[in-house]
């Protein structure tokens, strides 16, 4: 199953790095202009903060995933460290990766909820006129993201503990 | 039960927060401890727009704040630059049955919040280090920093000042190095406290009147009986009653404070005011209109002070 | 007994290796059991914590620090050090901990320092006699200056937590800064020679035999990074936060036109490796604030206060059972949690013993170069091993004797003279 998901997991890659790329361009840019508007030009617009900030919170989310679909976020690994056996690593895996996947999944609930919210009382960005849920739509972009990749982690401790299995 | 009550703007032993605790004792009295409240000063829940979601989302259910203009822009009437002139004119309009009250009221209530009224803290100005205005011409040369709500950015521009986006965190040391010459559309109350040290100057422009507004959650209101209710009522008017008396003291109290910082207070004469109000309305108005619908301009058209 | 049950939990899921972030969503989805939290709001409140203006230096800062590593800066400001150091006893360490020093002056992490001195400094080091323990142990403590030394994440996140100003808060950590590289240097110099014998002319310094001049020439246009950024901050040119975007411009410029060691393919993958930290960190710190809020709205901080408060009196104490208590924190949970969870929770406290919130923020500072280097929670040691490719138990032994004859002296000295962090930002007019 997993790899008849390969491609689109290598697109999805893609589309995270692009998104990093182009919001870490404007998240700088826009603030140098900013400081060059004002201290060069005198010019003053209105809403460059909260464009920068619409920008930052989709880098944050993508970066988060990056590290997601790369294992790299920060672990205390004195644990792991300590098994030895491919069998036990896989089980130690497979643990981590339902845990992680049970809490993704409550993430994923608190950001339905502020989205729903979001419906009933909608707001905008003071200064843009632009809709608040285009930078909250950010969260659900990484929840999604994080409930794949955990379950892809689910799967992969399933398949090693298959293979550690058979030796 | 208890209630939640918040300000999101004064600490403990501010006005704001004295005017809460009033207001909560108040309630507390006159309920005979039906309702107690738990009393959250500036910043203990989070920053002003994160308590004023907490307080439309009902987390929050009673609050002294300054207005947000993020779940409804029609709220930036109020920020109507030269709607008044004079303390009177300010006061009778926000009063209970007074013509901007009762538009408030509507739109507080399409928010969820049940609206009470005003506490006023004043007229703003800009505040200024090194050099200050009273007219466009001499403005052109200052630069200060603009809050990042409608039509704050505007007005002050039509001022004839150059406006700059400086995060409010970031404002004082923004001041002190230089990056900005000052703040601009704050009472001078918050000059005083936050910038008394390194600013020089602060011309009182009036461009507007600011106050708080005391409210309340909209669902919790409704489940209050109707005699809770008119305790809680009267009590927000007896709070707001004595800010109206107490106000324009308290003010005059922080310009001497301020004069005796050895800092300057500009009034500028009938005729500035009067020439900065038509240039600043001419400008501004016409974007109110698109901002906020004609129909909330014409009554403020019909009532604002004229020139 | 519920907060009990709260600081075990977070303990099991982080000791059986489940991610940080996620053992600390973990403990928010606990709470939101255990306390009346309107999970309408829950997340929007993590929401509005992360959309901070002041905040958007921690990406750009980030970014600024691999753009230096891509772009050749670093190399050349290692090489500049050494001349500086060549031939002294234990020259080498001395020059791996004002490496660091240089380098926390233009980056705002203490990982950045890590992988761009780490990849250069501990091969030569060893081929020098240096023991890859003591040289990654010594490295990930040195690497610590990049928050000490301005501008600095950790400050950023206290400033943003606490509502106080960032550039005082930048000025009040050089003083304990400027503690920890005398420090590092006379521990290297006096008590290492049980770890190591430093051979005098290793293959090392042969290879490098350039001309001193054009090493000096090399490093200007990196040594003038430093100088942009403070000048323009403290000049009136920008915010901190903008200095942020101009350190990423300058590295670029650079990086591209200088020292020509980037390219589009090496600037793409550093954009993405800062994304990557970036998010990790973002990922923690939204977590932690929306601990933080429900733990502000059920009061846990205040009560905390007057609990210690009744139990102690003495200012003294209290202000040793705090400095004990980051200290513990600092081990079991990163620097980001402590600073941004922690550090709030204890500020009331502070300031009921005339702790201005400023000086106690130099403290906290100087808690995390101990935390940071802590086991069971080290990300920074973790880091400087596989940089120096030693196992971690071989970097320990150092690592906590550099700790307590070094950085655990500085923290108590910033604690208990306040001068050493508030004459800075008093000097510059900042309090
Ligand atoms: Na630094
Ligand atoms: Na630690």
């Amino acid at each position: 199953m997993l790899s008849r998901l390969a491609p689109l997991g290598q697109a999805f890659a893609k589309l995270l790095e692009w998104v990093a790329l182009i919001t870490s361009a404007l998240v700088t840019g826009l603030l140098v202009f900013l400081v060059v508007g004002r201290y060069i030009l005198n010019w003053s617009i209105v809403g460059v903060h909260e464009i920068s900030l619409v920008a930052a919170m989709w880098l944050y989310m993508a970066g988060a995933l990056i590290a997601s679909r790369r294992r790299e976020h920060l672990v205390v690994d004195l644990l792991p460290q300590q098994l030895t056996s491919a069998r036990s690593r896989a089980r130690h895996q497979i643990l981590v990766a339902v845990i992680t996947l049970v809490i993704a999944c409550f993430f994923a609930a608190w950001t339905y909820q502020m989205l729903a919210w979001g419906m009933k009382r909608p707001q905008t960005v003071p200064g843009l006129s632009l809709p608040l849920w285009v930078p909250q739509a950010s969260l659900a972009f990484a929840v999604i993201g994080c409930v794949a990749y955990a379950s892809r982690d689910v799967i992969a401790g399933f398949k090693s503990l298959a293979a550690a299995s058979k030796h | 039960k208890t209630l939640k009550i918040a300000t999101d703007s004064g600490a403990k032993g501010s006005p704001a927060g004295n005017a809460i605790e009033e207001w909560a004792k108040a309630i507390t009295e006159g309920t005979n401890g039906e309702i107690d409240l738990a009393i959250y000063y500036q910043n203990e829940l989070g920053g002003q727009q994160e308590v004023f979601d907490l307080h439309v989302a009902g987390d929050v259910d009673l609050m002294l704040n300054w207005p947000m203009t993020s779940y409804d822009k029609r709220i930036a009437v109020i920020y109507t630059p030269y709607m008044f002139t004079t303390w009177e004119e300010a006061l009778e309009a926000y009063k209970p049955g007074g013509w901007l009250n009762s538009m408030l009221d509507g739109i507080y209530a399409d928010m969820g919040l049940k609206f009470f009224g005003a506490w006023p803290e004043g007229f703003n100005g800009v505040g200024t280090k090194g050099s200050y205005a009273t007219n466009v011409d001499a403005a052109k040369s200052i630069k200060v920093r603009v809050p990042p709500v409608f039509p704050f950015h505007e007005t002050i521009q039509a001022m004839g000042y150059q406006t700059a986006a400086v995060d409010w965190g970031e404002l004082y040391s923004a001041i002190q190095t230089g990056v900005v010459d000052g703040d601009a559309a704050n009472v001078i109350f918050y000059e005083l406290e936050y910038f008394g040290d390194i600013l020089d100057y602060y011309v009182r422009s009036k461009q507007q009147f600011i106050t708080g507004m005391l409210t309340m959650n909209l669902e919790e209101w409704e489940q209050l009986t109707p005699e809770q209710q008119k305790v809680v009522q009267d009590a927000a008017t007896a709070v707001m009653e004595k800010q109206f008396n107490e106000a324009r003291a308290q003010d005059e109290g922080y310009a001497e404070q301020w004069k005796a910082k050895g800092n300057t207070y500009v009034e500028p004469t009938d005729e500035e005011l009067g020439a900065l109000a038509k240039t600043v309305r001419e400008a501004v108005w016409p974007q109110m209109e698109n901002e906020v619908g004609a129909d909330l301009m014409q009554p403020i058209r019909d009532n604002s002070a004229k020139f | 007994m519920e907060g009990l049950f709260g600081i075990l939990l977070l303990v099991v899921l982080l000791g059986l290796g489940v991610p940080v972030a996620w053992s600390f969503a973990g403990l928010v989805a606990y709470l939101t059991f255990v306390y009346d939290v309107n999970l309408n709001t829950l997340m929007l409140q993590g929401f509005r914590s992360l959309n901070s203006v002041v905040l958007l230096s921690l990406p750009l800062f980030i970014l600024a620090g691999y753009l230096m590593q891509s772009g050749g800066i670093a190399r050349r400001l290692v090489e500049f050090i050494e001349l500086l150091v060549r031939g002294r006893r234990g020259g080498l360490g001395a020059s791996i901990v004002l490496s660091s020093g240089i380098f926390g002056a233009i980056a705002g992490t203490a990982t950045a320092a890590v992988a761009a001195i780490g990849t250069i400094m501990i091969d030569p080091m060893d081929e020098r006699g240096y023991p890859r323990g003591y040289s990654s142990a010594l490295l990930g403590i040195s690497s610590l200056l990049g928050i000490l030394i301005p501008p600095s994440i950790t400050m950023i996140l206290f400033a943003v937590a606490t509502q106080q100003s960032v550039a005082a808060c930048f000025a009040a950590t050089m003083g304990p800064a400027i503690l920890l590289i005398a420090g590092l240097i006379l521990f290297n110099r006096f008590v290492a020679g049980r770890y190591y014998q430093e051979k005098a002319i290793g293959k090392a310094d042969q290879s490098e035999h350039r001309s001193p001049t054009r090493a000096v020439i090399a490093a200007l246009p990196a040594l003038s990074i430093p100088l942009i950024i403070l000048g323009g901050i403290y000049g009136g040119v920008f915010t901190p936060t903008e200095a942020a975007a101009v350190a990423v411009v300058v590295a670029l410029l650079i990086g591209f036109f200088i020292y020509r060691d980037l390219t589009w393919s090496r600037l793409r993958t550093s954009v993405i490796a800062a994304a990557e930290t970036t998010g990790s960190i973002v990922l923690i710190l939204l977590f932690s604030f929306m601990i933080g809020r429900i733990l502000v709205a059920e009061r846990v901080p205040q009560e905390l206060t007057e609990l210690v408060a009744a139990a102690v009196s003495n200012p003294i104490l209290i202000l040793l059972a705090v400095n004990l208590f980051l200290i513990i924190a600092g081990a079991l949970i990163d620097d980001v949690s402590v600073t941004v969870v922690i550090a709030p929770l204890f500020l009331p406290l502070m300031t009921s013993i005339d702790v201005h919130p400023v000086h106690f923020g130099a403290i906290v500072a100087a808690s995390v170069v101990i935390g940071a280097n802590s086991p069971p929670m080290a990300p920074v040691l973790y880091m400087a091993c596989r940089i120096g490719k030693v196992s971690v138990h071989k970097a320990v032994g150092p690592a906590l004797l550099m700790m307590s004859l070094v950085a655990l002296p500085v923290m108590l000295v910033t604690a208990f003279v306040p001068e050493v962090s508030l004459w800075l930002p008093r000097t510059l007019g900042l309090l």
